[in-house]
């Protein structure tokens, strides 16, 4: 049926038609525009996940079977990429234009779903930008139109009744058809409303299906199978309801937004259309638009097994599905959503997923799973790292990433996925970088209760915004309870209970304490890493395995933070050493033991007792030595891989040595040791 | 000049140096040296065994070597120390001969620059035996070694290996 045949047209063009960029939400206006360029193929982005795979799906069927099936076949192949069925488009169209309708919705969406194929889509707008003869948004310059005059009423009086809006004067010019009556609201949302009671049940039901498939439908795909009444189609168009436009059926904004269609009858609706277009595809009607739109409505219902069935472009709408579910907080369900994904992106005979996709869907999966508590976290840290691997750019996902290394006790392997993210940029800097890599996550570390990894990531690049957290600054002066201390160069101090730490800066110097231990640094990280040395010497006393082992390797270099903090760091740092030694089995544990032994009751007696020399002397011997330029005498002690003890002091009136047991030894040389304790 | 041979003494107004590994964590500025820089190490005990020859503590002749000849051959930082040959011969006036001696490298730190000077100082290890007595023998002899050294400091080779 032409379209000429149907209903005259309600308004003209005021202008000669127009060219470059125009706006309008009337359906009817691009009629008009369309039949002033009828050289220009139509192509319309309709609102969606798969609007640019739509527009190239509709176009080319518009261009013929053939062209039809190598672009359907281009953008099966690869769900990633659209250059391949540009490609072929391309070599149809040459130097032709299109009349490109919605162009902006291929705009990026505030959603992070829409990074998933943002490199797609911004290659089809880029694209339909450089073919687009006419553009056709729904804002921008209006297109100059007037009434068509017409003797069923006053065609200027009704065109100002509704501010010489278009799009409402179909409406009022509807409702006066189909009432009989002048309309009496001019609203838009009240135009639609009155129009739709006054409709026959069959026309309201093909108007249900149109809005609820919610973009245009070629009217090959809407006749197959009976799926929309001919008839009815043709009176809603005679009726200007409904618009033809290149042979597709299409309504006006107001329809989708303002149309009564409840919530409940949507899913039936969406049935309706996936199985009638299920159909056409079966059939070979117009299959790639057909199969599309099936995924997308099985997905509404939501029939998702039947979704997967029809998923050949990508599996977008099953992500959004489970990303929905996970919003509803249905944590099990959206994981073995994504999960289901995951299956369907592995059949052999085509890919739902590119890469981003793939990252996106298995961070989720993991996401939902650790919500609902399915996997161990370390599980989920896996998850996202493989994510992370496959889509580098994702600041969120590496936000979480290293939230999870902190989560499960790995400060430092968090704060190198922390350091990897900005590495050879593979997060690129943009102006959300820092506020999703720094800001964000410390902000959720806080609410984890994570002072200290909050700290350490807060601290980890210069802030554009560093009053953000000024409030967390201001907690950390006033005190935080905390039962872990590190930063980066320091022990890794545990506590089996919460103590206070404070953090403070005064005049450009920055102070950590905990527990009456105070140590100062240039920054908080600095501090930080100081408090640990502290507190480390402080433990002198306790038990050794306290001390982790990679922390002792760490320590084992002798770094300018410990010379710069004196003697209690020096301890430390030995302490790390020894535990070194016998951890590697390099020190027999009757001399590790005798060698605390005599520093833990040496250091009980004189606390400010400067640290001996160490080392490896003969026969298995262990040296530790007490001889300063600055003091008399000299006590050297050479413990035996036994446990027993040679010492030798020499000085001026002395000269002593002996052997025996660490007691003994402590007897001998006591006295001696003193000389070595600091003024307090 | 010809390079010196294996075993001959170093000339008693020499001046030797010693690089011992700087003290772990532990007040370099104070630093004083002490026998336990002059106890031969598990290296310089296998080599000696190989060689069928006396244990040498390794030390630089500064005639032939320089003091950052020595630290960049020995390839680590060190503290140097240095001490008059004549010194150490005399801290084995009791006891057996404390010597010091030529002890060339073997390839290919041999052709490196002060690599000549190379030496060793044999009877640190002696007298022989674990007990009390002999213990602090050797350590006596090997402080009044240390006693006789001049602290030049804390250097790092400009290559690390």
């Amino acid at each position: 049926m032409d379209v000429e045949d149907q209903s005259a047209p309600l308004l003209e063009l005021s202008g000669a038609p127009p060219s470059g960029n125009v706006a309008t939400r009337s359906s009817h206006v691009v009629g008009l525009l369309w039949r002033a360029h009828r050289s220009l193929p139509v192509v319309n982005v309709p609102v969606g996940l798969d609007a640019d795979v739509s527009a190239l799906l509709g176009l080319s069927t518009a261009l013929g079977r053939e062209v039809a099936a190598s672009v359907r076949e281009a953008l099966e192949s690869d769900p990633s990429s659209a250059k391949a069925a540009l490609h072929e488009l391309d070599r149809h169209l040459g130097a032709q234009k299109l009349l490109v309708e919605g162009l902006d919705h291929l705009g990026r969406g505030t959603d992070e779903i829409f990074e998933v194929i943002a490199p797609r889509r911004d290659e089809v707008a880029a694209w339909l930008r450089d073919h687009a003869g006419l553009r056709v948004a729904v804002r921008g310059r209006e297109v100059g139109v007037r009434p068509v005059e017409t003797p069923r009423w006053d065609a200027d009086v009704l065109f100002k009744q509704v501010e010489r809006d278009p799009e409402r004067y179909v409406l009022a010019s509807a409702f006066h058809q189909w009432s009989g009556e002048p309309a009496s609201r001019f609203d838009a949302g009240s135009l639609v409303v009155d129009l739709w009671e006054v409709l026959p049940r069959t026309i309201r039901e093909v108007m249900s299906l149109l809005v609820v498939h919610g973009r245009p439908m070629s009217r090959a795909l809407a006749s197959h199978g009976a799926l929309l009444n001919a008839d009815v189609v043709a009176a809603a168009i005679d009726g200007w309801l409904v618009d033809d436009v290149a042979g597709s059926l299409r309504l006006g904004a107001a329809w989708y937004q303002h149309a009564p269609v409840q919530a409940v009858e949507r899913g039936p609706l969406h049935r309706v259309l996936a199985d009638g277009l299920a159909k056409a595809a079966n059939d070979d009607v117009e299959p790639g638009v057909a199969l599309l739109e099936a995924h997308r409505h099985y997905v509404k219902v939501p029939d998702i097994a039947k979704a997967r069935e029809h998923a050949r472009f990508g599996a977008l709408y099953l992500l959004d599905h489970a990303r929905q579910l996970s919003i509803e907080a249905k944590h099990q369900e959206s994981a073995t959503e994504y999960q289901a994904v995951a299956e369907l992106d592995e059949k052999s005979d085509h890919h739902a997923l590119g890469a981003r996709g793939r990252a996106y869907r298995t961070h989720y999966e993991h996401f939902n799973a650790a919500r609902a508590q399915t996997e161990p976290m370390e599980k989920t840290l896996a998850g996202y790292r493989e994510a992370v691997d496959l889509w580098p750019e994702n600041a969120l996902f590496w936000s979480r990433l290293v939230r999870c290394h902190f989560l499960l006790g790995e400060w430092s392997k968090a704060l190198d996925a922390l350091s990897e993210a900005y590495t050879d940029a593979r997060v690129p800097p943009h102006p959300r970088r820092d506020a999703t890599l720094i800001l964000r996550t410390t902000e959720r570390l806080i609410e984890r209760d994570q002072v200290v990894p909050a700290v350490l990531v807060a601290t980890a690049r210069p802030l554009n915004q560093p009053m953000t957290l000024a409030q967390f600054w201001r907690q950390l002066e006033l005190g935080v309870e905390v039962d872990r201390i590190w930063s980066p160069g320091g022990f890794d101090v545990r506590r089996h209970d919460r103590a206070l730490l404070q953090l403070k800066e005064r005049d450009a110097t920055w102070t950590a304490s905990l527990g009456g231990v105070e140590a100062p640094g240039t920054d908080p990280r600095d501090a930080l890493c100081a408090l640990t040395w502290l507190l480390a010497s402080e433990g002198l006393e306790q038990p050794f395995a306290q001390i982790d082992r990679e922390t002792a390797e760490r320590a084992r270099p002798l770094s300018a933070t410990t010379a710069s903090l004196g003697e209690p760091a020096r301890w430390a740092a030995a302490l790390a050493h020894l535990y070194e030694l016998t951890s590697t089995r390099k020190m027999p544990v009757a001399q590790h033991d005798a060698v605390i032994a005599l520093w833990t009751s040496a250091r009980a007696k004189w606390p400010r007792l400067r640290r001996p020399a160490l080392g490896p002397g003969e026969a298995g011997d262990y040296v530790v030595s007490w001889a300063y330029q600055d003091v008399e005498p000299a006590v050297d002690l050479e413990v035996s891989p036994e446990g027993r003890c040679c010492w030798w002091m020499r000085g001026p009136d002395l000269d002593d040595e002996g052997e025996g047991s660490v007691d003994e030894a402590l007897a001998a040389v006591g006295a001696a040791l003193e000389a070595f304790a600091e003024d307090p | 000049m010809s390079p010196p041979v294996d075993g001959d003494m170093l000339p008693s107004e020499h001046q030797a140096l010693r690089l011992p590994k700087p003290p772990r964590d532990f007040a370099p500025e104070r630093y004083k040296p002490g026998a336990a820089d002059f106890i031969p190490s598990s290296e310089d005990e296998s080599s000696a065994k190989e060689r069928a020859r006396a244990v040498r503590v390794s030390v630089w002749d500064e005639a032939l070597t320089s003091i950052d000849q020595a630290v960049e051959l020995r390839g680590a930082p060190a503290m140097v120390l240095r001490f008059a040959v004549q010194d150490a011969i005399c801290a084995g006036s009791a006891g057996p001969p404390i010597r010091v001696v030529y002890e060339p490298l073997d390839p290919p730190g041999r052709d490196r620059p002060g690599a000549d000077g190379h030496a060793g100082v044999e009877g640190l290890d002696q007298p022989e035996g674990a007990g009390q007595q002999a213990k602090s023998a050797r350590r006596r002899r090997r402080q009044a070694i240390a006693d006789a050294c001049v602290v030049v400091g804390l250097r790092e080779p400009n290559t690390t290996p």
